[in-house]
């Protein structure tokens, strides 16, 4: 009884914004109990870069290429979904094969960016040599993205109403083959990732998210799907995902292990459908040119790597958008973190935060939170 | 559900609301499971229109708020908490305020004013971390070693039936030392620098009181088929039977008296210790732990025992009075305190010792001597003592009992000679205080001629017990007749254990307990055991912090209700009538916990 009434002092840990564990910068304080996280106040805004006011000042077309900076890993869906927003605004025609290009390289991006994150993840719970051998594979879909686009990361082909570069039939060859040979090996990580006693001791159970919270709290993407709620933005159908057969994948065990599940199997399914639109894939153009001034506005929401993207585009007939508001996953994750952290001890901290796959620098276009604290 | 199907359904629905009623909006949407995405705002100079974008089933639904950009934004943080992300972006970007963002998700940051960052309103749930862990002084002055701090806790969070049997750890018979122990424990705790020590007796009391029954639901170890025998029902014997019982032997227990308890039968006030409530606590250790009891049996040598038994602990006692050496000693009228005191308190007879008593002697048991005799009609009871009251061994609290009943007191004189006749004449004699003697106290030194004599009824010789060992036991015995044993409590035969007044002079029942429970392991130990486990910190015990310290320093003592001092002479009764669980909370309470760390 008098045990559990008094008021008393608890000790404050900074985590970030600079920290090994994670090189982006977000500050999380961790107010703790002995070892026992009591609660997180998150604070934001290190690497603010204005790119929303950007927008607005610069010329509509140009926005794509500032667009596809918003995220390094994730690029390519940034610029697809600011093309699509000012296509709807447009009323541009995409032609389907610049459609199914668009769906097969934001595909082959989630296969970069979530073994990207399998490997800092491994790495975060302490197992190296899966952390290297997950990258060394990685190695393959870069090389790809070269081959065909002529640049590892960026692959900066969006264009309104279509998209720079064509796949055609010896390219198709190549992303069969390569992808072919990466999919073995990540198969071959498969039981590492589903069955190891070490990664499950460490993940299982921790960082618990209720279903009802994660929806209620505004979770996106493989943090929701991995608490059970079949919630993706592919379902939609955006680009050519109408045309693909495909179930997105949930887990019901709502901790960080589900969560990298979801993420692993992902990763496989994604093979499937890029094998997929590469058959489906109609002949013609790839690119319909309307130079018409985006007026009105759009809300346009893609299904990024790490969940659900959200743009906001308005354009008040000249050359520059009155608006263009972007809302990454990993802001949508916030919140869920901050409640799936409290209650664990300070050494399940970096099992935590990885398995919502934070990417700060995306988040970043907002500053320091003020308010009831 | 494919893709295909999924895919015409999305719609884009906008609503548009004031600020008087967007919170009506908002709740709608809530209680449709809309999901916040995220909040935009537009300029429009001089208002500003802020979007709530929702995702309700597959749906997008924007929720458009015009406002004055001069004026606040109420939050929406307290349906949505997760739009705190998002009016801090807007509230950076528009140079608006949005009023009473609550970034709060487990109801516990809620500031406070004058609160720090860290100072939070609610604490954490759940068991709270050790940091370091002692005995704590109570516990470390008590001769048993009983667990104080964790008894006195168990009494704090409402589970005093624990806490008895927390005590019966280290000692047996908590309903009797909650009566009679002279509680060292108290004179450890640290609430003494305050003058005011924690009434720790009182509250094993308390702990014994709330026993529905004295008998516990317990366990004995495995049978070991090894056979014990116990000499003397007192609190040594008691201990040791008990002890042996629970640990697995086969234990008898011989009793020369028809009932047990020794020293604590016949040498404590009824007063203190009501005889029922002893019987029972002893009864209920034997049932426990399954020792049988052969009552009115002296034992007279110890050869047939060891025959048939493995082990023998002797716990006779010390049972003979010291002589005066005067003359005139024999007469009647001449009692000693023992005599007194087993008529009284062991049997329902009262004797007549007639109006005047004169008690001789210092300690506590000449105390009690003088106060059964006031209860036994004596109107006129002194006590002489050789020495000051400085030197008295009995304690202050005892001394100051007798005085509140009446009892006088005179110093510095001694007793020379009897007359014998009804009634008696009593010659004493005054003293002076010389040179320190091998005790420490200053020898009191006769002053010729300062003889003089008082007429008594009776005259009660108290002045302390020896031990009397029978010739036939055939063990080792020192100068003064107590029994010689080692560290182990092993006497000079094989086999044969020795504990409590016959080992070392009369002393304490705590001290006997404690003797009971070590030979009880050192003959387990004999026998290829483990012994008895001995006290260790229960480093997972749940030991809160303290609270505020100035708080608990400031409490004061819960005094004990008694029976007033003109009831008290008339009768037998308990005099402490002992805490109520409401007192005993109170008390516990005062606890500093000092155990846990420092």
């Amino acid at each position: 009884m008098s045990e559990t009434t008094m008021s008393k002092k608890y000790t404050v840990i900074p985590f970030g914004p600079q920290h090994p564990v994670l090189p982006e910068p977000v500050h999380l304080r961790f107010i703790v109990d002995e070892e026992k996280i009591v609660d997180v106040v998150p604070n934001l805004g290190y690497v603010h870069r204005g790119i929303e006011r950007a927008c607005e000042l610069n010329d509509y077309k140009r926005n794509i290429y500032l667009c596809e900076r918003v995220c390094g890993i994730c690029n390519f869906v940034h610029g697809m979904t600011y093309c699509e927003g000012i296509e709807k605004i447009t009323d541009t025609d995409v032609p389907p094969r610049a459609k199914y290009i668009r769906t097969i390289w934001a595909e082959v991006q989630r296969i970069q960016s979530h073994l990207l994150w399998l490997g800092l993840f491994a790495d975060a719970i302490g197992f190296e040599s899966l952390f290297m051998q997950v990258w060394r594979d990685r190695e393959i879909v870069l090389a790809l993205n070269e081959k065909t686009n002529g640049h590892r990361i960026h692959l900066e082909t969006n264009l309104i109403g279509g998209v720079r570069k064509d796949i055609d039939e010896s390219l198709a060859k190549t992303y069969r083959e390569d992808l072919s040979v990466l999919k073995k090996k990540v198969e071959m990580l498969k039981p590492v990732f589903h069955n190891d006693s070490g990664i499950r001791a460490k993940c299982e159970g921790k960082g618990i998210l209720p279903k009802a919270k994660a929806s209620f709290l505004g979770a996106v993407g493989p943090t929701i799907r991995g608490s059970g709620v079949k919630q993706d933005m592919r379902l939609t159908g955006y680009e050519a995902y109408g045309q693909l057969d495909f179930e997105p994948i949930t887990y019901e065990g709502e901790d960080a292990y589900s969560r990298m599940l979801v993420r692993f199997d992902e990763t496989l399914q994604s093979f499937d459908l890029i094998e997929e639109a590469l058959k489906q894939m109609p002949e013609g153009p790839i690119l319909n040119k309307n130079d018409r001034f985006p007026e009105g506005s759009v809300v346009v929401r893609t299904e990024q790597p790490r969940g659900e993207l959200f743009y906001y585009v308005e354009g008040n007939g000249t050359n520059k958008l009155q608006r263009c508001k972007i809302r990454t996953p990993t802001a949508a994750n916030i919140p869920p973190l901050v409640t799936m952290l409290i209650g664990y001890e300070v050494p399940d901290i970096p099992t935590i935060v990885h398995s919502i796959d934070p990417c700060i620098s995306c988040t970043e276009r907002i500053t320091y939170l003020k308010g009831g604290r | 559900m494919t893709a295909q199907q999924y895919e015409l359904k999305v719609k884009t629905e906008d609503l548009s609301a004031g600020k008087a009623d967007m919170f009506l909006r908002l709740n709608e949407l809530k209680a449709q499971n809309a999901r916040l995405q995220t909040i935009t705002a537009l300029d429009h100079g001089e208002e500003l229109e802020v979007i709530y974008n929702f995702e309700r089933g597959t749906d997008e639904v924007n929720l458009h708020v015009r406002t004055p950009k001069r004026e606040p934004i109420p939050s929406i943080t307290g349906i949505f908490p997760s739009a705190f992300i998002a009016e801090n972006e807007v509230q950076e970007h528009f140079q608006v305020k949005i009023s009473g963002i609550n970034v709060d998700f487990g109801g516990k940051m809620m500031k406070i004013e004058g609160a720090t960052e860290v100072t939070l309103v609610k604490p954490a749930v759940g068991p709270e971390p050790f940091i370091k862990r002692f005995y704590g002084r109570c516990r470390e002055e008590c001769p048993a070693m009983v667990n104080a701090p964790k008894y006195i806790r168990q009494i704090l969070q409402g589970k005093p039936q624990e806490g008895y049997s927390t005590v019966i750890e280290q000692a047996p018979l908590p309903a009797i030392l909650g009566r009679v122990c002279f509680a060292p424990c108290q004179e450890g705790c640290r609430q003494e620098k305050n003058e005011e020590p924690i009434q720790i007796r009182l509250l094993k009391r308390f702990a014994a009181d709330s026993m529905p029954s004295l008998k516990r639901k317990v366990k004995r170890a495995k049978a070991t088929g090894r056979k014990v025998a116990v000499v003397g029902g007192g609190p040594s014997g008691v201990s040791c039977a008990f002890y042996l019982g629970m640990m697995g032997h086969e234990v008898t227990l011989y009793e020369k008296n028809d009932r047990c308890g020794g020293a604590m039968l016949w040498g404590i006030p009824k007063y203190r210790l009501p005889k029922n409530i002893m019987e029972d606590e002893i009864a209920a250790r034997f049932e426990e732990a399954g020792v049988k009891l052969k009552a009115g049996k002296e034992v007279k040598s110890l050869k047939p025992l060891l025959k048939d038994h493995d082990a023998i602990f002797i716990g006779i006692g010390a049972v003979e009075s010291y002589k005066l050496g005067i003359e005139g000693e024999e007469a009647e009228g001449v009692i000693d305190s023992r005599q007194l005191l087993s008529e009284v308190n062991a049997g329902d007879r009262l004797l007549n010792i007639g109006q005047t008593v004169a008690v001789v002697g210092g300690g506590n048991s000449s105390i009690d001597a003088a106060r059964v005799a006031r209860r036994l009609g004596a109107s006129n009871v002194t006590m002489y003592y050789r020495r000051t009251e400085k030197e008295m061994p009995a304690s202050p609290l005892e001394i100051h009992g007798a005085t509140q009943e009446g009892v006088n007191f005179e110093y510095l004189i001694t007793p020379v000679k009897v007359f014998p006749g009804k009634p008696l004449k009593l010659v004493l004699q005054y003293m002076q205080l010389g040179e320190p003697d091998e005790s420490g106290r200053r020898r009191p030194v006769p002053i010729q001629g300062s003889e003089f004599t008082v007429v008594v009824d009776t005259v009660i010789k108290a002045i302390g017990q020896a031990v009397s060992i029978p010739k036939d036991y055939g063990v080792e015995v020192t100068r003064r007749g107590t029994i010689v044993t080692n560290e182990n409590y092993e006497t000079s035969l094989k086999n044969v254990y020795a504990g409590g007044d016959c080992v070392y002079g009369p002393s304490s029942v705590i001290e006997a307990l404690r003797d009971g429970r070590n030979a009880a392991s050192a003959i387990d130990r004999s026998f290829g055991g483990k012994g008895w486990s001995e006290p260790s910190i229960d480093i997972n015990e749940f030991v809160g912090r303290p609270l505020n310290l100035e708080e608990i320093k400031s409490m004061e003592r819960v005094e004990v209700r008694e029976l007033s001092s003109e009831e008290r002479v008339r009768n037998f009764d308990e005099v402490e009538l002992g805490y109520n669980s409401s007192e005993a909370f109170r008390e516990a309470y005062r606890c500093w916990r000092c155990d846990w760390n420092e």
